[in-house]
């Protein structure tokens, strides 16, 4: 792809903690309107690379920009979504989904007109007036995800969303955010570490591997699209399954070398 | 809303009962402890008078030593001591305390001295929370505003309210603003610091997804901060409430006595313990009945909380 394609630039980011490096020297791209998963085992960064990526914590060095400035903080061109469920209790579905516009100094009146949209579209209309408490998990979390897109963000980071939820709402849950994708212009970075999910959802999937957490490599996934639930079964689709499992499956092995922990030890 | 089943309501109505319960039985249960005696006849004993209370010991000594002299026995009644006064006595007591004109022009009624004691608690805890719930949002939220307060806050607050009944006198004068300032004082600095950790508590990943949404500063100080902690304020201010109630106590008997202390001090001084009794039973219901009143608000006001959270 030509680099006026390109959103995201992740520079040589390097994150180091009291006691561990969780990311070592990362660079890539993340391409304007793609989905790109990033997968790996736990512990290996995946949350403290989308943190970076939201500004809400910083790289010890090299650096991330968007659109060519470099990202100093929290901002709503990017939005986030987390695994916990982080919808304002106080605050109606409705309301919740108004929050950024608000912030904004949007009026009441067009903000809730906005939101109610966004809210159709996750098709939680019958909700709207509820608080979080009332709904499932999984609705909670779409209210998440029209909470990050009613700002107009230019990318929404998504860690982990449906970890929390059962098999079969989080495939009901993968449907809705490709057709979102569909409907909506938006660059997404989905971090998981369900590998069907990760390959389901994905343009591109980045494998990352632990300790400390570095790029194993990035795989294209030319599935066509749209994508539809009988596409696990095809055999494209179990290769590269069988890549990414062998992959991770490596990378943990290098880890958990006896000589290698002792070495963590007593670093 | 919270459904209480039969059952809890019975346990809690219980929980009041039980002491009643046992308060009466020995109150009128005569063998349960019943340990004085007042005299109805004196007979021919010279230092007993009717009316008089003796003990049990005194009362049969005597009447052994009458009999054995062929004298006439006293006759009397086995009762408690006067400091301990019946059910029905208190009840009456309370009722008459409202009905009865004072003593002594000068004197209040019953239900002026409570008056004028909530009006000092309201004004005392009014002013600490208009300044220490503020104070403490903005501790809990900003750490160089809490290193800067609470260390001072944190020493203060152990130094008992009352020692400063003294000085509250010389500064006031001696009428309701030295007591006003003793339930400030003593509610002010606890409540910096519990408002200031309750706070703190916030999950800070409603603060996160509030920044990525573009809150920051100001807007994410009163939109996110605030109404999250509110319900928790809310709480923590009930319980604040009912200690204030404790230094109201002390802060009525600084300069001029007065409120539901004077009334108590007074009526003891007279040796109406029924009416001590009624007073200190007053305060109590007032407590409760205003705890009680403020829990139902709070449920109606942060009815987006799960009911399991509201206790
Ligand atoms: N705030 C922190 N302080 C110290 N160490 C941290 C902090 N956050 C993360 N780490 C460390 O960085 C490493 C990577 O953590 P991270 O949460 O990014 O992993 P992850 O890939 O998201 O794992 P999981 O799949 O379990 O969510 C871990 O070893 C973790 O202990
Ligand atoms: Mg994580």
């Amino acid at each position: 792809m030509s680099d006026t394609d390109t959103l995201i630039e992740v520079r040589q980011v390097t994150r180091r903690f009291a006691e561990s490096t969780a990311i070592k020297e990362v660079s890539f791209d993340v391409y304007r309107g793609e989905l790109l998963t990033v997968v790996g085992s736990s512990g290996c960064g995946k949350s403290t690379l989308a943190r970076m990526m939201a500004g809400l914590d910083s790289p010890t060095s090299g650096e991330i920009s968007i659109d060519g400035k470099v990202i100093d903080g929290p901002s709503p061109d990017r939005g986030m979504v987390f695994q916990k469920y982080t919808l304002f209790p106080w605050l109606t579905v409705v309301k919740n989904v108004m929050f950024a516009l608000t912030v904004q100094g949007q009026g009441r009146r067009s903000a809730e007109s906005e939101a109610m949209q966004w809210v159709e579209m996750i098709g939680l209309s019958d909700f709207a007036h509820r608080y979080p408490h009332e709904l499932s998990g999984g609705m909670q979390q779409r209210v998440a995800i029209a909470r990050s897109l009613a700002a107009r963000p230019k990318v929404l980071l998504m860690d982990e969303p449906f970890g929390a939820l059962d098999a079969q709402t989080r495939q009901k849950m993968q449907h809705h955010l490709l057709t979102i994708c569909e409907h909506v212009d938006i660059t997404v970075v989905f971090i998981t570490h369900d590998l069907d999910e990760a390959i389901f959802l994905a343009d591109r999937v980045l494998v990352l591997k632990p300790n400390p957490g570095e790029i194993q490599d990035i795989v294209n996934v030319s599935l066509p699209k749209p994508r539809c639930i009988d596409l696990q079964f095809s055999h494209a689709f179990v290769e590269l399954r069988t890549k990414l499992a062998s992959m991770i499956h490596h990378a943990d092995e290098e880890e958990d070398l006896p000589m290698h922990m002792l070495t963590m030890k007593h670093a | 809303m919270i459904e209480r089943l039969p059952r809890e309501r019975l346990l809690i109505a219980g929980s009041f009962l039980l002491p009643l319960l046992i308060w009466s039985i020995i109150s009128y249960v005569p063998f349960v402890w019943h340990p004085n005696v007042v005299i109805t006849d004196p007979g021919d004993v010279s230092w007993f008078r009717a009316g008089m209370e003796v003990t049990r010991e005194q009362f049969s000594a005597e009447t052994e030593k009458t009999t054995d002299d062929g004298l006439i026995a006293p006759a009397g009644e086995r009762v408690n001591p006067v400091y301990l006064p019946a059910p029905h006595k208190v009840a009456t007591a309370m009722y008459t305390a409202f009905t009865t004109e004072p003593k002594r022009r000068s004197e209040k009624w019953l239900h002026e001295s409570l008056w004028h004691s909530i009006t000092v608690i309201f004004w005392g805890f009014t002013l600490s929370s208009l300044i220490g719930i503020p104070l403490g949002v903005l501790c809990g939220t900003y750490r160089p505003m809490s290193l800067l307060i609470e260390p001072f806050v944190e020493f203060f607050r152990y130094f008992p309210a009352p020692a400063f009944g003294a000085l509250a006198v010389a500064i006031l004068g001696i009428h309701d603003a030295p007591k006003i300032a003793i339930i400030f004082i003593g509610t002010f600095f606890q409540q910096v610091l519990i408002v200031a950790n309750t706070t703190r508590l916030l999950d800070p990943m409603l603060i996160e997804a509030a920044k990525t949404l573009g809150a920051e500063g100001r807007s994410l100080l009163l939109r996110v901060v605030v109404p999250g902690v509110l319900p928790n304020l809310y709480r923590d201010s009930r319980i604040l409430l009912g200690w204030a109630w404790t230094y109201l106590i002390v802060a009525e008997l600084i300069g001029t006595s007065s409120g539901i202390t004077w009334f108590i001090t007074q009526q003891a001084r007279y040796k109406n313990f029924d009416n001590v009794f009624a007073a200190i039973m007053l305060i109590g219901l007032i407590g409760l009945l205003t705890d009680v009143i403020l829990a139902k608000t709070g449920r109606r006001l942060f009815r987006w909380q799960p009911a399991e959270a509201t206790p």
